[in-house]
């Protein structure tokens, strides 16, 4: 093997490792700013609400005023399903074009409705119950939802388990 | 074009080779352009943003469009005549950009290839072989073995084009309604045949001596002793 080969054969080494400690790095920070951002999004921006949540555990739950409001739990889950449905979005707006080993398949439209229960059990029990329906395509799927008012904790139900926030965003489907 | 030598509409099919390079060379921008996060990665998940797999997915983009672009005029034989020094560095651009990015990065992306066990197995049977054939055609100039060269690269160069015709056939199979899953694993191996295809039967038609472009000058003048 000449010159010819060798020095560029050490410089895409060279390349390939340049490459793969800069796409490490990005997806340190972009891992960190992802999840700053569902932070933010599901426990509210509000530095005072962890205050607000041991404030509000402690004092009677019906009296304060610190409690999640009804439009603050719909905003919360909107948030939720939107992010659920992130990559059916991103799928929508990616580019493509016919001569692409992507598949130049049709997409499904996709959205998220918020149902709330018409009852609560009580004021005290400080829960906001609701069902998030998603519909992709032709299908649909509910996915029942308590709120707890104090702590802005989300539960869903799904797979036969109450999932937090979390959890329930792994199980999003790919498109 | 090489390749189509002593062939019915051998223009027609030349000028279809060279518009499906180009359009796949300005499709590759689309990785590059800072937009939008394009469908194929979409289509990865997770695996779109495992390190090694996009440095390997960005440097098989690289490597594989350097190799279409570089290599296309290394095809013609009327070129090669004229500049064999343009050859002899082309020639080189196009074996690094294979030997050392296009090839190597193609078998690591094939573990994770789509299309289960058949697509695993068809890239990564590409991959080996298009190193394989760039290699003997290397091995080959050195030794002064010019038919030998010319056979390990027109099958190097029949796997470059592979990347084109998978996404030919790809468009239409879809507009026939295969289905999408199926339609990835039957494009890619019906891209394998057409390669070999190419390449074994232009050598098939080249063995009573359709080689004779080579006798009018030897391009031995490109080749590094």
């Amino acid at each position: 093997m000449n010159r010819w080969l060798l020095i560029p054969a050490g410089c895409c080494l060279l390349a390939y490792v340049a490459l793969f400690a800069t796409i490490h790095g990005a997806a340190s920070g972009e891992t960190a700013a992802e999840t700053r951002r569902l932070d933010a999004a599901l426990r509210g921006r509000d530095e005072g609400m962890v205050y607000a949540a041991s404030r509000a555990a402690r004092a009677s739950a019906a009296e304060s005023n610190l409690l999640l409001t009804t439009e603050e739990g719909v905003q919360m889950l909107t948030t939720l399903s939107g992010e659920y449905l992130r990559p059916w979005r991103q799928w929508e707006q990616s580019p493509r074009h016919l001569y692409s080993r992507a598949a130049p398949r049709p997409i499904p439209p996709s959205s998220a409705e918020i149902q709330l229960a018409r009852t609560e059990f009580s004021a005290s029990d400080g829960m906001l119950l609701a069902k998030i329906v998603v519909r992709t395509g032709v299908r649909s799927q509910s996915i029942p939802c308590a709120v707890d008012r104090v702590t802005k904790q989300v539960r869903l139900f799904s797979e036969e388990h109450w999932l937090t926030a979390d959890e329930w965003l792994k199980t999003a489907p790919l498109p | 074009m090489l390749f189509y030598s002593r062939l019915l509409g051998a223009k027609w099919w030349t000028a279809l080779t060279v518009a499906a390079c180009a359009i796949l060379l300005v499709s590759n921008a689309i990785y590059f352009d800072g937009g939008e996060q394009p469908r194929f990665l979409l289509e990865k998940g997770a695996l779109a943003r495992t390190p090694w797999w996009l440095a390997a997915f960005y440097f098989h983009v690289v490597g594989a469009s350097v190799c279409l672009a570089v290599g296309t005029p290394l095809m013609f034989p009327i070129w090669t005549r004229r500049y064999p020094q343009w050859h002899r560095r082309l020639g080189y651009v196009y074996l690094n950009a294979v030997l050392w990015m296009a090839a190597p990065s193609g078998l690591a992306l094939a573990l994770t290839a789509k299309g289960g066990l058949w697509g695993t197995l068809g890239f990564a049977l590409a991959g080996a072989m298009w190193w394989k054939a760039t290699w003997a055609g290397y091995q080959a100039i050195r030794r002064g073995d010019i038919p030998a060269h010319v056979r390990g690269m027109v099958r190097s160069y029949a796997w470059a084009l592979s990347a084109p015709a998978f996404r030919a056939i790809q468009a239409a199979l879809f507009c026939i309604g295969l289905d999408d899953a199926s339609n990835y694993v039957v494009s890619l191996w019906l891209s394998i045949a057409a390669s070999v295809m190419l390449a074994e039967s232009f050598l098939y038609r080249s063995r009573g001596g359709a080689m004779e472009f080579l006798t009018a000058k030897l391009p031995s003048a490109g080749v590094v002793s």
